[in-house]
């Protein structure tokens, strides 16, 4: 039962950042590395740098940051070299978290931080199951902000972005006016990153390479379940943190990131398109 | 109503289409014909803006829209029936036909999907299913009716008869001459010369990027080009 908590809490921040690869690898064919250390960003903006202000207020710094660097990172860095050759803009993003990584670094010192959950660290006792307020907390809003995601998408509003994500250049042809949508997504790939950072940092260590770690894992679990749904990119997420909880639990913690990336060769061997879902149809 | 002025279009560095003019006048229909790699579609998505001019310029009643971006050209009133139709194959018909509506325009979208049913009544009875799950047929009344569903001005359409049947081609065909005889204007790209002259009173030849030949059907239906390469063994095409 409390690897079954477990599993799910760090399942679900992964699903956070791999949410945030699916909205925009749907749209885009873009596959984003640097939202695992624009979530990093988000944790030192939460729990370092402004730890005088009230934590709503720094909560939505984080937030805002995030959004900010999502935007301009694709409007000034990625945008004119992923209509050329998508590829380039992957690794280019690769290299900018590594930026990111540096310059917090430079900035705040690279040993780990601690970080005081806001939801306070008492335990919860249900039944047989004992469970931190955190972990509450990461379920919680990360179950909200996925049904948001799934709401926001199947409304009317919705109905243009899931256009868009089947056939970009048609879309564009009856009007939906593709470059903004794409800017919004950005943004909301931006929120989902923030999230998953600033409720990582209480489980995880903060520190600047947290930011790769999370991106690498939430990637693996995305092509897990199939990165060209944002659904199966999160389910897949979740069964990744399963897996990793129970494999340290009953096996070995030590080898769990020898685990998570042997995952990662099996699935790109055996079922590419994910264990549940399907590539978008990318056009380059 | 829609004019290009010595229009190059291509595709990055490479020119398709190298010195095009072409009109389509208001409430007038237009075919576009020409062998493989002529530029065809080129030219459509030249004019769909999504290619954008590498020289020469495009207006939209008497207005400059070289520049404009696609997206914004759906809502001046000119809407795509693409290539292999495109519809959106994981939503269903009446989220197709809704999509394209509201992109353009927010008011009536109800009364204007109505009017796509009523042309096309086995849409209406397929509305609920994914596009995907369409037949050829069914698509292109799709694709058809996602653009009416804008109530364009203009209405593109990339080949028509491609992959159906005649008799399905025909009754589509037929929809799109009575349309174009209530005043809609149409610019046809077609292989079927036959179904082309049917529909439209004027037209195109186009050949490696250029126009070879133009002028009305009558015109067209008395040179050699037309008769020997579009329209030879008369009556037993189409």
């Amino acid at each position: 039962m409390l690897l079954l908590a477990g599993g799910l809490v760090t399942g679900s921040i992964y699903a956070l950042v791999a949410a945030g690869y699916a909205v925009l690898y749907t749209a885009t064919g873009f596959v984003n590395f640097a939202l695992g250390a624009q979530a990093m960003v988000a944790g030192y903006l939460t729990y370092v740098w402004f730890d005088t202000l009230p934590v709503m207020l720094r909560i939505v710094i984080a937030l805002a940051g995030s959004v900010v660097l999502s935007v301009l990172s694709w409007v000034l860095i990625y945008r004119r070299v992923a209509e050329k050759d998508i590829l380039a803009a992957v690794i280019m993003s690769f290299g900018f978290s590594i930026v990111l990584a540096e310059v917090v670094q430079l900035a705040a010192g690279g040993i780990p931080r601690p970080a005081r959950s806001p939801a306070g660290t008492e335990a919860h006792t249900l039944g047989p199951l004992s469970i931190s307020s955190h972990s509450v907390t990461v379920l919680v809003v990360s179950a909200i902000l996925f049904t948001l995601l799934g709401l926001a998408l199947s409304s009317r509003g919705g109905l243009a972005i899931r256009a868009m994500f089947q056939d970009k250049e048609m879309a564009e042809t009856i009007g939906i006016p593709t470059n903004r949508v794409t800017l919004w997504l950005f943004a909301v790939s931006g929120i989902f990153a923030a999230a998953a950072g600033i409720l990582a940092a209480p489980i995880l260590s903060l520190s600047p390479h947290m930011g790769t770690r999370l991106a690498l894992i939430a990637f693996v679990g995305a092509v897990l379940g199939g990165l060209g749904t944002i659904r199966s990119a999160i389910a897949g997420s979740v069964l990744l943190g399963l897996l990793e909880a129970f494999f340290a639990g009953y096996i070995s913690a030590d080898w769990r990131a020898t685990l998570v990336f042997g995952v990662f060769i099996v699935v790109l061997v055996a079922k590419p398109t994910g264990v549940l879902g399907r590539v978008a149809a990318v056009k380059v | 109503m829609l004019e290009l002025t010595h229009a190059r279009i291509g595709y990055g560095p490479v020119t398709v289409v190298g010195d095009l003019n072409l009109t389509v006048g208001d409430g007038e229909s237009v075919f576009l014909i020409g062998p493989n790699g002529a530029g065809k579609s080129t030219t459509l998505r030249g004019i769909s803006g999504l290619n954008g001019l590498q020289a020469g310029t495009m207006t939209w009643d008497g207005q400059d829209i070289t520049h404009l971006p696609a997206s914004r050209r759906a809502a001046r009133g000119i809407a795509v029936v693409p290539e292999g139709r495109h519809v959106f194959t994981q939503l269903t018909v009446q989220e197709n036909l809704e999509v394209a509506a509201r992109a353009v325009n927010r008011a009536a979208v109800r009364e204007r999907i109505d009017e796509v049913f009523d042309l096309f009544p086995r849409l209406r009875e397929r509305q609920h299913s994914f596009g995907g799950l369409l037949s050829g047929g069914e698509q292109q009344m799709l694709a058809i009716g996602r653009a009416l569903a804008q109530r364009p001005r203009l209405l593109i359409i990339d080949e028509l008869s491609l992959g159906l049947a005649p008799v399905i081609y025909q009754h589509v065909g037929e929809t799109v001459r009575e349309l174009a005889a209530g005043g809609l204007s149409v610019l046809l790209v077609e292989q079927n010369a036959r179904l082309a002259m049917r529909i439209c009173s004027r037209g195109y030849l186009l050949a490696h990027g250029e126009v070879v030949l133009a002028g009305t059907v009558e015109e067209l239906e008395r040179t050699d080009e037309m008769r020997d390469l579009y329209l030879g063994g008369l009556g037993k095409v189409g």
